[in-house]
């Protein structure tokens, strides 16, 4: 499935083949730790599932200032 | 996955509670710790405090602007801008928006205007937090106190504090640590305005969630020095113990704060604080610190 993710410093599609936001930030190579998430504008844990066209929104916790 | 106080929607897991929260739960625990730290403290009075709140218009500065103008405090915002291309003035815009659309007034003052430099001017980028922390916090009592406030509250989070306290505990700089605390600063002086933090219990990711839970705003944009920050390596490792053990965090800050009445006994100046021989603020040397910078580059 095909899923538009939106960051600080990114925007992309990613060809994602798995289930979870969990599993996207795995294959993304960052930690959930490091951000609030948002799937379709609405605030989501990491078990939260995915489909395709989904876009998910990556709020950065670290602002470093 | 559901709440675990209702049957709402969670949307965060907080591992130090073993519990999952919805919007509604969650705020009203957020609101709650950070009512609990003021009052512990006794950080803030209603009655007779004005507060210069502190604000960078990330996301710490506004949620404490925020929820302390929604408890009813006496407050303006004030803002020392350092002058930073590309990271001051994008974030003064967000605080300009948010003062207004809250009704909150606000101050700005610029180091260039007052002094005749920016940081972005000082050539040692190494050194530059320590630069820019002495001449923030120097201008930030200075302006609060023609404010006529009686308190300064900044958005320090929990994050911030056990990072402050961990660095000076590897660096040996106990006198350091005993300054630090729910409300800075050891000695009682007139020129001296007391700073206080009641986010202090708050972590990061817990001030960004309550910030887009309520609209606030914020910029995210990065000071382009911060990567320079020794304080870097102490976050990652404080993340990752507290990835592994959930509530870390909170017992580093609550040891820290059963140890600091008796750091505070030990390093108690035994003298009254000297005024600076320049601009006559308090000072230890001859010469304070804001001085010693505000002459090495303007």
């Amino acid at each position: 499935m095909k899923i538009h993710v939106e960051s600080r410093d990114f925007k992309k599609n990613v060809l994602f083949k798995g289930s979870t936001v969990k599993q996207l930030m795995k294959e993304l190579g960052l930690s959930s730790e490091n951000f609030v998430i948002s799937k379709n504008g609405e605030i989501v844990l990491e078990d939260e599932l995915l489909a395709n066209g989904d876009n998910v929104k990556l709020f950065p916790v670290i602002s470093g200032g | 996955m559901k709440c675990s106080r209702c049957s709402g929607k969670a949307v965060v897991e907080l591992g130090y509670l073993d519990e999952r929260l919805c919007a509604t739960h969650f705020s009203a625990l957020f609101e709650k710790r950070v009512r609990k730290t003021i009052a512990k403290a006794r950080m803030l009075d209603r009655k007779k405090d004005k507060i210069g709140v502190g604000v960078s218009g990330g996301k710490d500065s506004l949620v404490l602007l925020y929820l302390l103008k929604k408890m009813h405090y006496d407050i303006v915002a004030i803002t020392i801008d350092e002058g930073i291309k590309g990271y001051r003035d994008h974030s003064l815009t967000y605080i300009k928006r948010f003062c207004r659309k809250y009704k909150i007034p606000w101050k700005t003052y610029s180091l260039k205007r007052d002094y005749g430099f920016t940081l972005d001017s000082i050539p040692d980028k190494k050194l530059m937090c320590s630069y820019c922390g002495v001449l923030r916090r120097g201008m930030l009592n200075r302006k609060a106190r023609q404010l006529k406030c009686t308190k300064v509250a900044t958005g320090h989070n929990l994050d911030d504090e056990t990072q402050v306290i961990l660095m000076n505990l590897f660096r040996g700089e106990l006198e350091r640590l005993a300054r630090t605390g729910p409300v800075t600063g050891m000695i009682e002086d007139e020129l001296f305005v007391p700073r206080v933090k009641p986010l202090r219990e708050c972590s990061e990711k817990e001030d960004v969630l309550y910030a887009l839970l309520h609209g606030i705003e914020y910029t995210d944009v990065e000071c382009p020095y911060a990567r320079y920050a020794y304080r870097n390596i102490v976050r990652d490792m404080l993340n990752k113990m507290e990835e592994r053990y959930p509530g870390t965090k909170f017992a580093i800050l609550r040891n820290f704060d059963k140890m600091l009445p008796f750091l505070r006994k030990y390093y108690m100046p035994k003298e009254k604080p000297k005024r600076c021989k320049k601009c006559g603020e308090i000072t230890r040397g001859p010469i304070c610190k804001f001085c010693e910078t505000i002459e090495e580059f303007s």
